[in-house]
């Protein structure tokens, strides 16, 4: 990453990009942490984690500790001091370049995410109008198309308020009500005098050990917390930034907290380990949930509500990153005049509908040509790998921006930040390390060749574009103007 | 350098979205919830259903899994042919559907695959087998390739 500390080209004051008047937008610290809530948690991961039963709370507590924790507190003291999220802060505390590098290793880890995420919401509704419709490569596609271009419509359009409207809506609708119908019946099943379907004593609150294998399970949880830092972007769409961001930040951990827990203890409670379905998604763990109360009328409808929270939670990493790719491509000129266009809302539209089209056509192959989908989990390795970038540079700045920038007041300062900025950057670098371990999918091959190819597919998704960028990039790129702005 | 911290500037309360893109949301998920009640079929509660659902049992006995405690949770969900444990385990879908819940982690960002438990592939494997034994091969051909370990405690 040598290149990335060459000085940027003197600006020079030529428009590159369609100058916008934007309209700030204020939201509530609630729908802030609404949002963050909605990026982060959703009851799909419920059914997966409930088949460790009891260890499910050591699995989720430990990550906490020792990678959300760090996390919102060094996040909420970072945008209670900065605007404009990621890239501001490493910007500040490190170089504009390596502001680049973490902020693109953020949009590029969802370009991959999103195909996961529309397959599961073809499934979802295939499930319950007619699960014949899964094998409908038509059906897929046009799911796929409209629900995602809906969202960058969505996007486009609504602005921070309107994305911050639907993601709470969403999040209300397919997780919280939901989740709360679910902890509600396990409580009552087990006070009917049921057993537990899954052991819930001391001696099961730990994860069973088997070295490697328990290893990954504990480490990878640490990236169920990925993205509490996503919508800091949106801070200075709050009345009060300093007081109110630390306020929301802490009020999402809490939800993602019980949103994870309590749902996936209910299920362990009623539905045994081994009688989950993966092919038949977690749709089949909510039927048999229902199914045991009598209540398969509620399944189509908590169907469509965990779509709704999908999309809801779509929107805000639509919303997100793109926009702090704007942000610094705009400040700093690294990307052509075309993909810093914005609309009214501030919405890099040329961006989104850009990312929109490549997502597109990885999304259709992911879900109709059956070799891309089994491949496709070697690049949700690379881009979890690419995304743990992010945290290791937030965490180097956070300290920095405490040494370099003392007098920068922040409405929220963290206590003891530098213990915890180690603390977490410790536990990505732990998490990237595993990332190296091949899993269950990868039984034939050499350990070494797997790791090589996630270390080429890291460099090549998350370096390679950056550094491009830089070498490429034009002076007349970048917008005096917006320098000036946010300097 | 930031000088201190950022405020504001004058602005106006943002009501996002035309108040009409709202109400279409809304209707497009409660006529989808509709036409879910109404299209949604649990599985067939009938003779052969419930010998099916014993069938199940017994294979999960046999292999020392867990039973439920309720048969009906049984005769709900799979029915007579499986429902859609049957339909789609080796489409496109629902092998990305496997490779996703291999996964964990994230919710929506951060999720990647681990090394599972054998018991989470047994059960399917058995509902195949009792349910729709065309499919039960090439399932089992698929999992046999794949790594596990005993994560989940006994």
């Amino acid at each position: 990453m040598a290149s990335m500390d060459v000085p940027a080209d003197r600006p020079v004051a030529v428009p590159a990009a369609k100058a916008v008047v934007a309209k700030p937008t204020y939201i509530t610290w609630i729908t802030l942490a609404f949002m963050t809530t909605s990026s982060v948690a959703s009851l799909r991961s419920a059914p997966t984690m409930a088949v460790y039963g009891l260890a499910c709370v050591f699995l989720y507590l430990v990550p906490a500790i020792v990678f959300l924790l760090p996390q919102a507190l060094v996040a909420a003291e970072l945008a209670s001091g900065w605007s404009g999220g990621v890239f501001r802060w490493v910007s500040e505390g490190l170089s504009a370049k390596w502001g680049l590098l973490a902020v693109w290793c953020q949009f590029a880890m969802t370009i991959f995410y999103y195909p996961t995420l529309l397959a599961f919401v073809a499934s979802t509704l295939a499930y319950v109008f007619n699960p014949d419709l899964a094998d409908n490569g038509v059906y897929t596609g046009v799911v796929i198309v409209v629900v995602f271009w809906a969202g960058v419509f969505l996007s486009a359009r609504g602005g921070t308020g309107g994305i911050a409207k639907l993601a709470s809506s969403g999040l209300m609708i397919g997780t919280l009500i939901p989740g709360a119908i679910l902890v509600i019946l396990g409580i009552v099943y087990l006070l009917q005098g049921n057993p537990s379907a899954a052991p819930m004593n001391a001696s099961h609150l730990l994860p069973e050990w088997t070295g490697i294998a328990s290893l990954v399970l504990i480490v990878n949880n640490f990236l169920s917390y990925s993205g509490m830092e996503m919508n800091a972007v949106h801070v200075s769409s709050l009345r009060n930034p300093g007081s109110e961001f630390p306020k929301a930040m802490f009020f999402a951990v809490g939800l993602v907290l019980l949103i994870f827990i309590l749902p996936a203890l209910a299920i362990s409670w009623v539905i045994p380990a081994d009688q989950t379905s993966l092919t038949a998604g977690v749709m089949q763990a909510f039927s048999a949930f229902f199914g045991h109360f009598g209540l398969t009328a509620l399944v189509p409808i908590v169907a469509v509500a965990l779509v709704c929270a999908s999309a809801g939670g779509m929107l805000t990493w639509l919303a997100g990153p793109s926009k702090g790719l704007l942000l610094i491509a705009r400040r700093e000129g690294y990307l052509p005049p075309f993909f810093q266009d914005m609309n009214e809302h501030e919405i890099p539209v040329h961006i989104l509908a850009t990312q929109g089209i490549v997502t597109t056509i990885i999304a259709i192959m992911y879900a109709l040509i059956p070799s891309v989908s089994s491949a496709y989990w070697i690049l949700s390795v690379m881009t979890t790998q690419v995304y743990l970038i992010v945290y290791l540079l937030m965490f180097v700045a956070a300290v920095q921006l405490r040494r370099k920038q003392p007098e920068v007041q922040r409405g929220y300062v963290a206590p003891a930040l530098t213990l915890l900025c180690v603390v977490g950057f410790l536990a990505s670098a732990a998490a990237i390390i595993i990332g190296f371990v091949p899993p269950s999918q990868f039984e034939n091959g050499s350990t070494g060749a797997y790791i090589a190819l996630i270390l080429g597919g890291t460099v090549l998704i998350g370096l390679l574009p950056p550094w491009l960028f830089l070498r490429l990039r034009k002076p007349g790129w970048k917008q005096a103007d917006v320098a000036e702005a946010t300097s | 350098m930031s000088a201190a911290a950022p405020t504001p500037p004058e602005a106006t309360e943002h009501h996002g979205l035309h108040p009409w893109i709202y109400w279409t949301i809304g209707a497009v998920v409660v006529v989808l919830m509709i036409i879910g009640v109404i299209t949604y079929s649990a599985g067939k509660d009938d003779r052969v259903a419930k010998q099916k659902a014993d069938q199940l049992t017994q294979k999960l006995e046999a292999a020392g899994l867990p039973v439920p405690e309720n048969q009906d949770t049984i005769t709900s969900v799979l029915g007579t042919d499986g429902g859609a444990v049957c339909d789609n385990p080796l489409s496109a879908l629902g092998k990305a559907l496997l490779f996703d819940q291999l996964g964990q982690g994230g919710s929506f960002v951060g999720r990647r695959p681990v090394i599972i438990d054998k018991r989470v592939l047994q059960g399917e494997a058995l509902i195949l087998q009792t349910y729709c034994p065309d499919k039960y091969e090439k399932y089992q051909d698929q999992i046999n390739d794949l790594k596990t370990d005993n994560t989940i405690k006994r």
